[in-house]
């Protein structure tokens, strides 16, 4: 269901670290980071 | 938007709010983890309560696993957020969110939790999401696990969270009570308050109850259905007055079903039945508490058990830690097998369940049978009903609270104590006066050959730790002499610094040669991974400190580990690890 999600959150992370390399703390990163970690946790209960 | 529920204020609040004290703390806990986890922290937070009534205390939890219990979290807790991760996903309609629209549901929760005056946020859950969350949300201070907001890198400061990190559900030697330390961590420890002895249960009532839950969330921490048939049989047949009732969840109820509907206990059948599936878990909550006992596996609903003060014995299998995860009261027992990769990890692959087979049903039964005649469980009394070969192949601890008012599983059958229970105690006692200056007092345990032998090594092992550290501390130093020197040569600083590149890689390899000296130098790993500073002088410091402290807990487990050689030995004199 959320691979397509997956996907998107990577690209923008990845984008977001080429172009804000002298720019941390970008709440969007967290919140991006923060979203991957729940799709990821969320299989996780899901596959037990 | 949020979904309602999720925002709503929570029935205690309101309650509250006629005696609301706007000078009052605010305190926010994060468990993002499962129920087993919520329930646990609860436990913990109800001690804390009784402690400290006025303090606000907030809960972040993910709905899916604390939305069931709100009704015991309204009791704990005057506000509950709820991360409700569907709702975030999920449109009403039948169009997809965007990414831009899920961010903004998360940025509206998270905002929700920042209007909030939060003067800590302690993460509970050792999970990569509690940290990124604790990373968006503003507190006066931070406690557990967060993501920097500026670096995003992760940040552990407090010294059992850090603990946390290295050694739970790592290996077998975490000496500590998941609910102690959150306990710990919340700070302003007190004896329990809370934990009663219930009676000994009158044998000759007219009926005893027994829930049993037979399950848990992963396989390799529950026996096969047949092997609970047999105890249950058993138990029905030997006792006349026995009604048992088997708990569980919707996912549970047909495995529940096999049980209850297996020949062999179809003459019984009048005094069990299944209930898993048929209850809320408020009504969970209160069957246990009704019963005069609780039997299954480590599983969130024994943690329910002791919650409701209801005396437990549990089978510990699989990945199960005993010491950091059973029921946390006074007098609950546990069975634990002997085998040597007990406890495993979630990720091994076991094809043979070896530890499993290694608890006979039968010294289930002799344990129980003990506990419902005699209202406690011992070597004399189960002599009289096991065999010398069942009981060899088990431990059975027992729970009672120290003098510290720390948490214990004690060995009720005095099995001598292999290597790994011998360091499990070492790192209790040095863990607990390193972090809290403590003494708990043990006896110095008697030592089988075999571990007496090893104990040399291990004392080599720990005395090179100390010079490591020790070496450490000279070249913090000697960096820091070199800065506030009047002309600080870079080349010097250099050099030393790359001194303590070798230390570390040294100390690196302790872990291959000394595997029980793993909890200390995952410890050491974690603190130098957060060193505290933003510049080289503070940064140095801390690496100084870092040492400091590891030399300290390697030099007391040196001095206790060659007490316990002497005691073998016969020998009185101690002496320091020397560099």
């Amino acid at each position: 269901m959320n691979s397509s999600l997956e996907i998107i959150i990577a690209q923008e992370l990845e984008q977001l670290a080429q172009s804000a390399v002298n720019d941390k703390g970008n709440p969007r990163e967290l919140q991006l980071l923060l979203l991957k970690a729940l799709l990821e946790e969320e299989g996780k209960v899901k596959a037990k | 938007m949020i979904a309602k529920d999720t925002m709503e204020m929570s029935q205690a609040e309101d309650e509250q709010t006629t005696i609301s004290d706007d000078r009052k703390s605010t305190i926010a806990i994060v468990q993002l983890t499962r129920f087993g986890d919520v329930v646990q922290t609860a436990h913990a937070v109800r001690e804390f309560r009784n402690e400290y009534p006025a303090i606000r205390l907030i809960l972040i939890a993910r709905k899916r696993f604390a939305a069931p219990l709100r009704w015991l979290l309204d009791t704990l807790f005057d506000q509950c957020y709820f991360l409700d991760f569907h709702q975030m996903m999920d449109s009403t309609s039948n169009k997809e969110l965007s990414l831009d629209e899920i961010c903004n549901k998360l940025h509206g929760f998270v905002s929700r939790i920042n209007s909030e005056d939060i003067n800590v946020l302690l993460n509970l859950s050792f999970s990569k999401s509690s940290g990124l969350l604790c990373g968006l949300i503003n507190a006066k201070n931070k406690l557990g696990m967060n993501n920097d907001p500026q670096s995003l890198e992760l940040r552990i400061s407090d010294h059992w969270s850090q603990f946390v990190y290295s050694s739970v559900m790592r290996g077998p030697l975490s000496p500590f009570s998941l609910v102690d330390i959150y306990r710990r961590m919340m700070g302003g420890f007190k004896p329990v308050a809370t934990t009663s002895v219930r009676p000994k249960i009158d044998y000759n009532q007219q009926k005893i109850s027994i829930a049993i839950h037979p399950f848990a969330s992963d396989p390799k921490k529950r026996w096969d259905g047949k092997k609970w048939v047999e105890i249950i049989y058993q138990l029905l047949k030997i006792h006349p007055n026995l009604e048992i009732t088997i708990v569980g969840s919707r996912d549970e109820q047909l495995a529940g079903e096999e049980i209850i509907n297996a020949p062999l206990i179809d003459n019984y059948s009048h005094r069990i039945s299944n209930m898993a599936g048929e209850t809320t878990i408020k009504e969970l909550f209160e069957l246990i508490a009704a019963s005069d006992l609780f039997l299954g596996h480590d599983s969130m609903v024994s943690h329910v058990a002791a919650y409701q003060q209801c005396p437990t014995i549990t089978i510990a299998l699989g990945t199960v830690r005993p010491h950091e995860t059973a029921p946390f009261g006074i007098n609950n027992y546990v069975l634990a097998p002997k085998t040597k990769c007990f406890p495993c990890f979630p990720k091994d692959s076991c094809p043979l369940y070896k530890c499993h087979a290694d608890i006979p049903f039968q010294i289930v039964h002799s344990v129980v049978d003990t506990y419902l005649k005699h209202g406690e469980i011992n070597r004399k009394f189960l002599e009289e009903k096991s065999s010398s070969f069942h009981l060899d192949a088990v431990k059975c601890y027992q729970s009672k609270f120290m003098d510290t008012g720390m948490y214990q599983l004690i060995d009720t059958l005095r099995n001598d104590l292999s290597l790994t229970d011998f360091f499990r105690l070492l790192y209790r006692i040095s863990w607990l006066y390193f972090f809290t200056s403590e003494e708990e007092t043990h006896d110095i345990p008697p030592l089988g050959a075999d571990v007496a032998k090893q104990l040399p090594h291990y004392r080599k092992g720990l005395q090179q730790l100390f010079e490591l550290c020790e070496f450490g501390k000279k070249y913090s130093q000697y960096i820091l002499e070199e800065i506030s020197s009047q002309t600080p040569n870079l080349i010097n600083i250099k050099t030393h610094s790359a001194k303590i590149d070798e230390i570390d890689s040294l100390v690196k390899v302790l872990h291959q040669c000394y595997p029980h000296l793993a909890p200390l130098l995952d410890y050491l790993a974690v603190q130098k991974g957060n060193l505290q500073g933003s510049n080289i002088v503070e940064l140095t410091e801390s690496t100084y400190f870092v040492y400091s402290d590891c030399s300290a807990v390697s030099s007391l487990m040196y001095d206790l580990v060659l007490k316990s050689e002497n005691k073998v030995t016969g020998k009185r004199s101690i002496s320091q690890p020397e560099v």
